[in-house]
Order: C-alpha cells, then structure tokens, then sequence
C-alpha cells in the first residue's frame, strides 16, 4: 500500500516538470441558433491533450505550441467544429445543434472513448439524472428497468440489502453471472465479498453500495461479451463503466469553480402487508393454545378473556390466572405486523466542488448518506469523499488521478431461514397473540424473554438485546500518465488500487433460541447461551495497465488501434472468532464467552493479460474491429494457465452511401454484427484435494440443529478429506457470442431505433458435478455442460410532442426477453442446484434441457388432464384418513416453473416545459415463478386470509379423485372430484405445506418504479446573488404494485448468487419511498 | 522518442516474464487455508466423534424413534413422519449423502490406509483397529437401515463414481470379519500411544476390543430368522469375551455445555421440540408398574399423557402431551452405541434360542441385564427391588422366562438414544406391536442423490419392503 502510493506520488510530481513551448490563441464562441454567448465549449488542439474552456461569455484562451495545426471546438449537443489555424490568434466560430447525437461519444472498454455510430456492438448509457434523479442508495438499483437487457434483483429493501445484477441472462451454471464494475478507466470489487463463512445469518452488502451515486457522472453498459472482450477472463458477464465526476459541471457553466450541493429527504415505508384472517384465534385443532405457533384455535368470538402470556405460569386452565385476578388478554386479532414496521427515512446531504482550467479540471465532492430502516434498529450511515482529476503537463504529457474513500456503516437483521430472523414469529404470530403491547421480557431478568414461541425469540426482545453490525472501510483509486510522443500515438500507464476492510461485530443475546432461554414458568430460571461473533474481511486489489494507442488517417481509411498489458492481483483475508454462551448478559465482549472458535481463510489470485484492438474505418461508413486479448491465470491447472480469446465487429453506416445521404426520413442508419469468444475460470485452489479443517463449514452438522459440533474441541483439531474431488485437467469455460444489431434515427431523431439479437453459448461450464456419494465425494469439480442465452433487446425513443413553447414529452421503451437454456449437464446428471437451499422443499436447479434455472421439488398428483388428484380413500388400513378429499402429493419431485420472466419491459415518459421535467417509469415483467415461502409458512400457521373459510364444506375445485395403490404403485383415477371437505388445520398445515408445488407462485408484475418532478428556477431570479441555480424536486420510488402475487412483495427474495428471485424464505420487506430535495449550485 | 517507446517495451517484457511463469502462479495457487496430508490423529478425532453423531445420534435416529413408537411426533418433520407424510428419499439425505459416505468413510479408510503395512504411519495399529471397528459398526447400522448398500465399490473416488449395491448378506459377513481383523490389530505391537483424540475409549485398545466382540454378538443374534441356532452360538461365542459390566459400555460421553457439543437429543429437544412420548412406549412401562415411568417421563398437569401415534395433535410446546424428561434428556447425557445391558438381553435370547436352549443361563443372562438398565436409569435399589419381584418382569421360575419379556426389556432400555437399534429388533421380532394406525416403514427410503447419481445401481424397493434378515426377500 504505501510503496503504491509513493509510486503514484513521484509519478506525478515528475511530470509536472515537463512543460513546452507556445503561443496565445483567443476567441469567442457563440450558438448559431439565437447568436448568444456559448460558455462551456472545449477547445483544444487536435491531437494533444491541450485545452480551455469558453467562459460566460463564450471567450476562451487557449496556448498553443507553435507547430499546431487545428483547433477542435466541441460542447455536448452541438456539431464539433475543426478550425485550421494558419499562424492566426483570433479564432471566432459558431455552433450549431446536434439534433441527431450522431457524434456521440460513448466509453467503451479499457476507457476507449469512441464514436457511437462505429462500434459492431451494443452499448448503453445513462447520465447523471437518469442515476441519481430518484435518490437510490445503491447505483446497481438505479440500473433498473432503465438499460434494455439489465435485470437488476433486490433481496429487500433494507439498509445496504445485496441486489443482484445480470446482463443477458446467465452464462455461468453456478459461478458469477454479474458484472465487472470499472470505474475511472480501473475494476472495483462490487460483489458480496463473502458469503457463508463469516457472521450469523445476516446478508453481506454487495460492495456496490460504497459508491455515491451522486459522484456519478455517467454510467455505460457494455452488454456483451464483444463490448467487453479487452477485459478478459473476469467480463464475460459484461462491464459497466462508471465515470465520476470530474470537473466538467464547471466547465459546462463555463465558471472556473461551480459547487453543487445536493440535500434530499426520502421517507420509506413497507410496500406490502399480507392480508390476514380475522376470525380465529391462536392454538392448534379448534383449541386455545398459548404457547402454539399456529391460528388455528376457536373462533375468537366464543372466547372469553384468558391469560397473558406473563400471567400464564401453569397450563390448568387459560381461562385463569395463578393468583386468581380476572385475566386480562382480550379476545381479539392485533395488527402485529402492521405495528412492527416502523417508517424509514432516508437524509442525504452532497458537495461537490468543480474547477476547470486549460491546465486541469477536477471534482471534488463529499457526501453523507443517513437511513433508518423499516425494521427498528436497522440503518445504514455511509460516508464518502472522493476526487477525480485531470492535469495538462505539456503539450506530450497529462495526468490523471481518481480517489474515492468511504465507510459504511449498517445495521441489519438476519433474513431468511435463520431462527433468528425476527420477522418470523412477526409475520406468523398468532392473529390473537398481542405481540406489540405485551412486555418482551421479564421485569426480574431481561435476558428471560416472553414469546409463544419456544425455538424462537420474540422479535421486539431480539431486536433490543441482539445486534447485528458491519462496517466497511474502503479506499479505491487510480493514477494515469498520459504521454503522446506524436499526435497519433499515445502511450498511457494506469495503476489502481482498491482496497477495503469489512469488520463485523454480531451478537445472538444471552438467553436467546430455544436452547438458550430461561422459562420460569417451568422452573428453568437462569437464561444461557448468546453467541458473539467478530470477523474482519480484507480484500485488496492491485491493477495495473499499461497501453499504447495509434489513432491515424490514411486517406478514407481510419485506424485506431491499442495494443497493452493489464496485471491483476487479488488477495483476501479473512479472520473471524466466534464465543459462545455469553456469561454477562450485554456485554457483548469475546471474553464474555465460555468457548471460542476461530476461522481464518487466505486467498490470492493472479491474472495476466496481453490485449490488442485494431478498429478500421472507410469513409466513417465501414468499421470493423478486432480484438484478442490473451490471459495467464494463476488459478488454473500448473502449465495449462495461459489462454487466447478474439473478437471482431463491424459496423456499417448505411445512411453514409451516396443514395440516402440529404433525405430527412432516416438520417442516420447503422447495422452491426459481431462474434466474440471468451472464458471464465474457476474458483480459487480448485485443482487438487485437499484436508479442510473442521473448524468451521466442514465441521459435524445435522439437517435439524442450529449449531454444529466444531473443532478444535477439547484441544484436539480435526480434519477431513474434502468432500469434493478436484482435477488438474480443468479448462476455462468458453462463452461464445454473437450479436447482430441497427440503429435507426428518423425525422430528426424524434423517433429512434436501437435493436440487437444476441446468442450466447457457453461449453465447458466448470461446476461441482454431482457423484452419487457412495462414491466418497459428494461432487466432482470439473468441466462439463453447455449453457445458451439468447435474446431481443429494443431500445425505442420518441419525442411525440415538441412544440415551440417549450414543451417537449419524450418517451423511452426498453424491451429485452432472455431464453436462457441449460443444454446440457455431464453425463448422467439431470440437475445441479444453483442456489442456496435450506428449510424449504423447494429449490433452485439447472435442469438439462430446461430454462435457467428452474425450481424443483415435491408436486402435486395429477391425471393426464393435468387436473390436481385428491385422496378417494375414506379409510385407510381400517382407520379414517385423515385426507380424504385433500390431493395427493407426488412421492417424485418435479420442475415446478422457470424463475426468470419471458419478457421485461419499461417504459419511461419524460415531461419537459420550461424549467419543469417530469418522469414517471413504469416497469413490467412478464411470468417467471417464485417459492414463496412466506405465503407457505402464513398458510401453514393458519393466519393467511386463504384460511379463513374453514367451517365449509367445499371441494377442492378442478380435480379428480383418485389414489395410488401402495403395492403396484399405479396411479388409480375414480372420477370427477366430489368429496366435499372442510379446508382447515389438516388442509392447509399438513397436505399443502408439505407439497412444494403449493408455494409457487406467477411474479408477474407492473410497478411504477421512479417518479420524478424537477423544478429549475429561472436564472433571472437570482442573478444578482452568488447562486447559480437552484432546482427542487420530489420523487418516489416503488409507488405503485399490480400484481396477482399474494401478500407479500414479489421482487423480495432470500438472497444468495444465482438463486435470486428463485425463492425466499422469510425475507426481509421492501419499501415504497416519497421524499423530495433540492439542488444548489453556486 | 524512441527511447520512451523501447524504455515501455521493457518494461512490458518485465512484467510479463516475471508476473506470470508457472513457478510464481503455482506459489499464488497454493491453498494456504488446507494441508495436502493431515496425520491419523487428526482424522481420529472427527471420525470418533462423527460415527456417534451421524450415525446413532441425529436424523436416523429421530425418525427411528417415531417410527418405532418410542415417541410421537408432536411437531414439523417428526409429526409429518408419524403420520407417514414424508417418507421420502429426505429423509436419508443429510446421513447418507452428506455425511456417512463422503465424510465419515473416506476418513476411516485413510486412518487405516495409514496405519497399516506400507502406509505413512505405519504400525498405529490402534487406531487401525479403531477405525475398523467404526467402520464395522458404520456399515452394519447403515445396512439395517437401507438393505443393500455400496461397500466393496464404495468410497473409491475418480476409480469408480458408481459403485454397486452389495447384498445385505455379504456386507454382514464381511463385517464379522472386519471386526475379527480390528480385534488382532488391536492386540499388535503398536508404535505410540492414541490419546485424546479418541473422544470414546481415550485410546484403550482392551476397551475397543471389548467393544467390538459385543458388537460381533449383537449383529450375529441378529440373524435369527436366518440361521437361528447358528446365529445363537455365533452371538454366545463373541458375547463371552465382549462387556463385562456397564461400565465397558461402548458410549459417547464427551459432550460439553458448549453451544452445538451438547448431547444431539438435548439440542433437538431445545431447539426442534418435535419429539412427545409415545402412547406404545407408556403402556409398555405402565402396564409392567415400571418405576422408570417418573424417570423417564414428563406430566402434564399432574399427569402422564402420552400421545398416539399417527394422530397427534401438533403440541410444539409440550402443553398436551409428556414429553422425555431431563433425567434423561440433558447437555451432557451420554449417548449409547451399545451396552452391557444390551449385550446381556441378547445373550438371555441366545441361550433360549440355541440348539439345546438353557432356560438357567438365559434367566441369568435376563436378570444380569435387567438389573444393569434399572442401575442405569437411576432407579432406586427399593423400586428395582419391588419391580422385579413382579414375575411378569423377572419369573422366578426360568421356564417361565419368555422370549417377549427379553424383548420388551429390551425395547424399554433402547429407548430413547438406541432407537436405530429399537427399529431394527422390531422388523426381526416383531416387538412391540405398533399402534399407529399408519403402515410402518421396514427400512429408509434411498436419498435423492444416489438415485440421481447413481440410478443403474439402486435397488427398486420401497420403504416398506423387508431387508434380507427381516423376512428373507432381499439377499
């Protein structure tokens, strides 16, 4: 760390001394359309990093070496201009508008900046409203429905919840399918960063949410593999490249130095309550049971007040209480769920300072982000700082240096199956069991907690005694030198580093779960266990690249090449300590604990990579690109590690020919084809089997226990061959794409086209190949599988109104559809899981032969008419059944539905008159199914408004009767369903929770995603003071909901990788944001 | 200018040669978190713990214990069991696929591979006896509990990723042999001494022996429905030299207070709460005036309410029914692999059953054994005085020593920890009669990863078919 940051000082500090020699050129700029002063303009001389910047009133200064040539004149929205200089020093010009963009310029891998119209390839952008106009804390959940082709997942709407990110659906079985993150020209790490190892349940951030959004200047996405294909091995799933903010706000006010401060308000709420039944109380077969999880006692209007659960001390009779006092539980339902969430609010506060010069131009900025949950406790503080600068040093030489530093701070729960998940008994609590104004914990002992629930903690005990914390401490950045020995070439050196240290402090309370409580209504007193658990994770990552480019015209012909070196070095540590039974009840110290355990985990990963890029151009109407780029990985077998993979694109601008040229219907046209090829490798130190300690993942465990029996254990380690057999004979994966697109612009670009089609195939996926366990090894590690990805994508924009007053509605439609296929496994293996799996029947699997991936698990019987079978038997080896009439379930498991939608679409309307803009984004997805296990669980403990009804005779509708004969096994059908049951406690808790069919649900849904309505106050009004302008705004996110999903928010999901969105199993809520703020500059 | 451009080109080189040659990127690919070879030591201690953990003390033995109708499910899982909602490939999925076959038996066999001729610590041949012991009594609890298992072809890795199923006839002769070969590894000269690590015996060679011939006795008295005088002397031959008092009891009793090193039942009891007594198991004990009753069982207000079996009502709370006490039930209960008790009712049923039964020896046997269940479960000397004198529990007469009197003891002293065991005597004697009103299962379903792994190789059985020693369908 420190020799890198005395290597970038020196570098920069040599630089400084390298200046040249020069005139003095100067002008004005002004805009062809009402002659006024034009500030802002870049001018600068063509083919060297030497620039100025008009002022207020549209002059500029520019030095000039004496051998220059021409002069670029260039502002966003208007046509550059090149103005020949011969010995002049006035140089006045007159811009005009670029109504069509066809000069846009976007970023492109390794920080290329190109012309848009010759790249072979699709490449999408957003800028600085589009990110940040909403007020999303995490810039991966700004992408949402606004990038064709982007599927953003959000496991919940809790302070700093993980979301996951896909381009083109998933090219790898159960690796990585997300994004690399490039910012400033360097990879970030944006991921979770651990995963199981380390702390007690809680979900780790995806590292994103250490950026600002409001640092972000603009995001580009390059799709596909080609876009990406200088990356390398670690792109193949796409790259967005993020630009910060850099001194060009100043320049485009034309001031010298412009600060912006940004200071929003948002107040969250839970975007969905699940709609209860009313009519019954707690207890379990029509009978009142204080101590039951379930609402399937007696109809709460025949009970008379019974006992508190703080009055209850011995089980007689609930009807009185111990010291003979009236009891004083009234019989009725409470809102439970309602009273546990609370309103969050989000408070963001941002200063950015910009200054542009000809010699330099740089951003610096501050923020601080300050968010309260919905679940009292949770929150997030993050702060942040950051600068990103660029220096002329001489008309050869330039640098640039990017910094950003930031803690983040949050306070979470843990989600999911974890039995101390507080939503669990929050979300299921007994609708007669008054959870919220009932005390928690015992007057004599507050670690001996009052709950229904015996494994469980009561949800308000836990949130005050447990605690769950992480903070990350980062630092990334990067320094470059630019040095340009002739106008066409340019060699530039970049070095960056990202590093972060997360620290985790969790703490599972003294007298917490079913082991560790105290019960004095049963003589048990003194409450035990509690768990603390400290981690450290560091991850460090090194990247340094070095690249010469040739830009050169001969003739019609255009070449523009970089050949370059990139070097990569990843390593992680991570450290955690874990004591159990916590003797001081609040002091939640290692040393409080009567037994600990460690766990270290050590990582390194290097990759070296060669890569090289020719793009020829004929008459700005052919391009054609090529690309290679050869990468050495340490993570791969000894002598096979160094692996080749090309590219090549083409791009053809039609409206260039000779016959559509000066029409006005399609001015601009552009059709595109590319092929690529590129590799993935495999996990780290996969290549031969080891031991593994049984300290931690590896040490004894039971499908049934909460804790595991681990090692060291009265001083002695243990050690086990891993269960998964590794070879040295791994190859990459290879991911082959090809992609066809045009883009279309007509009438002035009031309605413009972007299409692609792209097809993916990645062979030789590596995965942990299932081996039937007989064998000693539960999975082989090893190449196998062929995975396909293929698509639409339609970009659409159209301006329907623009009149002369002023007013103009624009509308964007992003459309994408996904088939994402598993074509095959290895042999013999029909299904490997691809995400996290526990509690719940179901799961999330890649198929053969199916989409990706697919849920599986227990089904329902059903006869050739695909129509549910229910149980014809009313006695079963002479005793009543006790499901006659309910449906069979299927003794073999099944795929149950694809997990990702047939098609996505959003549609964006954007409103502008005068100052005012208003957008509203409308985002829809077409199918896909979800295991809920929410909606489960709320059926199984009868609480779910589908309960309600259970005092009618009814039938099970759309079924047949039927049974299957235990001795033959056949499947005996006896007509039309006519058994009429009663659909309670047996129905609801027994037969449908144990289907897994039963919990799959459409998630099709329609969400007004984003509204924004922005006000710029006219300049007029403050032209006398220091401020420059002033825009307000209020914006909401998650406003509206249609969907046919029951009770709970569809897009919720227990997070883990691939599995996203497959299933949850209590998981945490998401919001439904308002708020508003405003914008100052000065 | 060209200076700057060849200065790049070097250091490009540089960079390439030195950054990624296949020395430096084997030194990075190096996995500093796990050894490429551990020593027997370090394998013992998980192996000693795990086969009492995997095999006798968790998920086969709950569902075990519900299907033998030593308790009910009141709760998830063990309620759906009773009442035979989830008898499928899950239940054998965390025993057999995660844990005996990729976990417990690679290690065992590695221990041994060590230890033996040849082997790296070679002459340990304690530990070498240890560990075929485990794996002896590993692969004949698994065999009762699925029928055909892999065993010559299993554990072979990248050699064979599809072993086949070996007849449950010649697993056991094998294991009998296996056993045989632990006993003269155990009397070798060894080269250093087994400690700690050996969290069952500490190490001690005569108790593992002993160990292993009551175990030769209990899988050959096992085979009465096959050959049953044969069996009988076979089990009389190895008993004699197996337990001579509880206190040689081949046990787990190393648990802590420590947060997951707790007895399993206590964890599961705390955590699950799945498990009331069933109505089978109290009749037994109440219709014998058995004195463990209070020991054994919970009230519920003031009395014993046991629940049925197959028609519970869901009672996670235990506000219903009586539950398993925490005489029995607690952190650092030991847990039983098998007993001098045990051991004696399987000789009292050998005498009675061999070729020229011995109704004396079998009584003695009976009483001997009766007397080492009460002693263990706590009873008074007054009250084990005053239930034997009953002679429906111990006659004084040796004619009138029954078969059912053997086995329902038997039955009594298994429950709660010995309930692999329970199940497996009540397909060979058909005690106690069940009365759950549901078909009980005679064996495990297969798990779902062996079936799709290894689908050619797995027998087409259900889980109500019989396994060979059961009723001879299956070889």
């Amino acid at each position: 760390m420190k020799k890198v940051l005395s290597f970038l000082l020196l570098m920069a500090l040599g630089i400084l001394t390298l200046l040249g020699q020069a005139r003095e050129v100067t002008g004005t700029v002004v805009s062809a359309d009402d002659g006024g002063p034009l500030p802002g303009v870049t001018v600068a001389v063509k083919g060297t990093s030497i620039g100025a910047i008009s002022d207020m009133n549209g002059e500029y200064q520019l030095t000039v070496p004496d051998n220059a040539e021409i002069i670029v004149f260039s502002f966003v929205g208007l046509l550059k201009q090149e103005i020949t200089i011969s010995g002049q020093n006035q140089v006045d010009v007159t811009m005009e508008s670029d109504l069509m963009h066809i000069d846009e310029v976007v970023v492109t891998a390794m920080g290329i900046r190109k012309e848009k119209k010759a790249l072979g390839y699709s490449v999408q952008e957003l800028n600085e409203s589009q990110i940040s106009g909403a007020k999303n804390m995490d810039v991966s959940k700004s992408l949402q429905g606004k990038i064709a082709g982007v599927t953003v997942k959000q496991s919940s709407g809790m302070p700093g919840a993980t979301s996951h990110v896909t381009i083109r659906g998933n090219v790898s079985l159960t690796g990585s399918n997300q994004p690399l993150y490039v910012v400033d020209g360097m990879p970030i790490a944006s991921n979770k960063a651990f995963t199981e190892n380390v702390g007690e349940g809680t979900n780790p951030s995806s590292r994103i949410v250490d950026l600002n959004p409001e640092d972000i200047e603009s995001i580009s996405v390059l799709k596909g593999a080609t876009a990406s294909a200088l990356y390398g091995l670690r792109a193949a799933n796409g790259v967005i490249v993020i630009t910060t903010k850099s001194g060009s706000a100043a320049r485009m006010a034309g001031k010298k130095t412009l600060v912006t401060v940004n200071s929003s308000f948002t107040s969250d709420q839970i975007s969905r309550l699940p709609e209860l039944q009313s009519t019954y109380g707690q207890g379990n077969g029509g009978l009142l049971n204080l101590w039951s999880s379930g609402s399937w006692g007696p109809r709460i209007d025949t009970l008379q007040n019974y006992q508190s659960q703080e009055e209850n001390l011995y089980f007689d009779n609930p009807y009185e209480t111990f010291d003979g006092s009236a009891p004083t539980q009234v019989p009725r339902v409470y809102n439970n769920q309602e009273d546990f969430f609370q309103k969050g609010y989000t408070f963001t506060n941002s200063v950015d300072i910009s200054s542009a010069s000809d010699r330099a131009s740089y951003s610096i900025g501050a923020g601080r982000t300050n968010q309260k949950g919905i679940i009292e406790t949770t929150g997030m503080t993050r702060n942040n700082a950051k600068f990103n600068g660029n220096f002329i040093l001489g008309d050869k030489w330039s640098a640039s240096v990017s910094a950003n530093v930031s803690t983040v701070d949050i306070d979470k729960i843990p989600g999911g199956s974890n039995l101390a998940n507080p939503l669990f008994t929050v979300y299921f609590a007994p609708r007669t069991y008054d959870m919220t104004n009932k005390p928690f914990e015992h007057d004599s002992n507050p670690y001996n907690q009052y709950h229904y629930r015996f494994a469980m903690d009561n949800p308000y005990w836990a949130l005050k005694h447990s605690n769950y914390n992480e903070v990350t401490d980062r630092f990334f950045g990067n320094a470059a030198i630019n040095f340009q020995p002739f106008d066409w070439m340019r060699i530039n050196y970049r070095v960056g580093l990202d590093r972060f240290l997360t620290t985790g402090h969790e703490v599972i309370s003294l007298g917490s779960g079913g082991a560790g409580r105290g019960y004095p209504e049963f003589g048990i007193l003194e409450p035990a266990g509690g768990q603390v658990d400290d981690y450290t994770y560091q991850r460090q990552e090194l990247n340094s690249n070095a690249s010469i480019s040739i830009i050169k015209d001969f003739g019609d012909i255009g070449l523009d090449m970089v050949i370059g070196n990139e070097f990569y070095d990843i390593t992680t540590k991570t450290h955690s300590m874990t004591g159990t039974n916590i003797t001081i009840g609040g002091f939640d110290h290692i040393s409080n604990t009567g037994a600990q355990t460690v766990f270290q985990e050590l990582t390194r990963q290097r990759v070296v990579g060669f890569y090289g890029s020719a793009t020829v151009d004929y008459v700005s109407m052919l391009f054609l690109t090529v690309t290679g780029r050869n990468d050495v990985v340490s993570n791969m077998p000894s002598g096979n590690r160094s692996y080749f993979y090309p590219s090549v694109s083409l791009g053809f601008v039609f409206t260039e020919l000779d016959f559509m040229q000066d029409q006005q219907i399609l001015p601009f046209g552009k059709i595109r084809a590319s092929y690529s090829q590129m590799g993935q490798a495999g996990a780290l130190f996969a290549t031969k089997t080891l031991f593994t300690s049984k300290e931690d993942s590896e040490s004894l465990g039971s499908g049934f226990l909460n804790n595991d029996f681990t090692f060291p254990y009265q001083s002695y380690p243990a050690f086990t061959l891993q269960s998964t057999l590794l070879s040295d004979q791994l190859r990459p994966q290879n991911v082959t794409t090809y992609e066809i697109g045009a883009d279309l612009r007509f009438y002035q670009n009031r309605l413009g086209i972007d299409y692609s089609y792209y097809y993916v195939n990645a062979t030789d996926q590596i995965f942990n190949v299932p081996l039937a366990s007989s064998s000693g090894f539960r999975s082989e590690y090893r190449n196998a599988g062929e995975l396909e990805s293929k698509g639409h994508e339609v970009v659409l924009s159209v301006v329907p109104i623009r009149t002369g007053g002023g007013f103009e509605w624009e509308m964007l439609v992003n459309f994408a559809n996904n088939k994402n296929m598993v074509l095959e496994l290895a042999p013999g293996v029909e299904r490997v899981q691809t995400g996290f799996q526990n509690f719940t029947s179901t799961g999330a699997f890649a198929y053969a032969g199916q989409p990706y991936p697919v849920i599986f698990g227990s089904s329902y019987v059903r006869d050739e008419n695909d129509r549910i079978v229910v149980d014809s038997r009313e006695i079963v080896a002479g005793n009543p059944n006790p499901f006659y009439g309910m449906p069979l379930q299927d003794g073999e498991e099944k795929i149950l539905g694809k997990v990702n939608p047939d098609w996505d679409a959003s549609l964006t309307n954007i409103l502008r008159f005068k100052g005012f803009t208003f957008t509203a984004q409308f985002n829809y997805s077409k199918g896909g199914f979800i295991s809920s296990g929410l909606n489960a669980l709320l059926r199984n403990y009868g609480a779910d408004q589908v309960t309600e009804d259970r005092e009618t005779l009814r039938m099970e509708p759309n079924a047949v009767k039927g049974y299957r004969d235990q001795a033959t096994g056949d499947l005996i059908i006896e007509g039309d369903n006519d058994i009429e049951i009663l659909m309670g406690e047996d129905y609801w808790s027994t037969v449908q929770w144990n289907i897994g069919e039963s919990r799959i649900f459409d998630k099709t849904l329609l969400r007004l995603r984003e509204v924004v309505i922005s006000y710029d106050m006219p300049q007029r009004w403050f032209t006398s003071s220091f401020i420059s302008s002033i825009s307000v705004f209020a914006n909401g996110r998650n406003l509206a909901l249609w969907t046919d999903y029951p009770n709970f928010d569809p897009e919720s999901s227990t997070a883990e990788g691939n599995g996203i969105g497959a299933f949850e199993y209590v998981s945490l809520p998401n919001t439904r944001s308002f708020g508003g703020g405003l914008k100052i500059t000065f | 200018m060209k200076k700057y451009i060849s200065i790049f080109s070097v250091l490009l080189l540089m960079l390439f040669t030195f950054s990624c040659s296949d020395e430096i990127m084997d030194e990075i690919d190096t996995d500093p978190n796990n050894p490429t070879d551990v020593p027997i030591s370090m394998l013992m201690s998980g192996c000693t713990a795990a086969t009492p953990y995997w095999v006798t003390g968790t998920t086969l033995a709950w569902y075990s214990s519900i299907f033998i109708e030593h308790t009910t499910g009141a709760h998830g899982q063990m309620r759906d069991a009773d009442r035979r909602a989830n008898i499928n490939s899950q239940l054998s999925e965390n025993s057999w696929a995660f844990q005996i076959y990729p976990r417990l038996h690679p290690d065992l066999k590695i221990i041994i591979q060590k230890g033996s001729e040849g082997g790296s610590e070679e002459g340990k041949w304690i530990d070498v006896g240890i560990a075929k012991v485990l794996q002896a009594y590993t692969y004949l609890a698994s065999t009762d509990t699925w029928g055909r298992i892999p065993y010559t072809e299993a554990t072979l890795g990248a050699e064979n990723r599809k072993p086949v199923f070996d007849t449950q006839e010649s697993i056991y002769a094998a294991m009998q042999d296996l056993l045989d070969e632990a006993i003269a590894d155990l009397q070798k000269e060894n080269i250093s001494t087994t400690g700690g690590e050996d969290y069952i015996y500490g190490g001690d060679p005569d108790a593992w022996i002993t160990a292993a011939y009551s175990l030769k006795a209990r899988y050959a008295n096992r085979l009465s429905n096959i050959d049953p005088a044969g069996s009988a002397a076979d089990a009389l031959a190895a008993a004699a030299n197996g337990f001579v008092s509880s206190d040689d009891d081949f046990t787990f009793d190393n648990w802590s207070n420590d947060l997951g090193h707790e007895n399993t039942w206590f964890q599961e009891e705390n955590e699950r709460r799945h498990h009331a007594i069933s109505v089978t198991f109290y009749d037994i004990l109440d219709g014998l005036n058995d004195p463990r009753i209070p020991l054994f069982i919970t009230q519920v207000n003031g009395e014993y309410v046991p629940a049925p079996n197959g028609t519970s009502e869901e009672d996670q709370a235990g506000t219903i029914y009586s539950r398993m006490s925490n005489n029995v039930i607690y952190a650092t209960a030991p847990l039983p692999i098998m007993t001098f008790a045990e051991l004696k009712f399987v000789e009292a049923e050998c005498h009675l059953r061999k070729a020229s039964p011995d109704a004396a020896a079998a009584l003695a046997a009976y009483e001997e054994g009766l007397d080492a269940a009460l002693a263990q479960a706590g009873v008074e000397t007054v009250d084990a005085v005053a239930y034997k004198a009953q002679p429906e529990v111990l006659p004084t007469d040796a004619a009138n020593l029954t078969i059912d009197m053997i086995y329902a003891q038997k039955y009594i002293h298994l429950w709660p920890y010995g309930s692999i065991e329970a199940f497996a005597e009540w397909r060979r004697t058909g005690y106690p009669t069940m009365t759950n009103p549901f078909e009980t299962p005679r064996r495990f379903p297969y798990p779902q990863n062996e079936i799709s792994g290894n689908a050619e190789n797995v027998p087409a059985v259900t889980p109500y078919n019989g396994v060979w020693w059961d009723d001879g369908t299956e070889d």
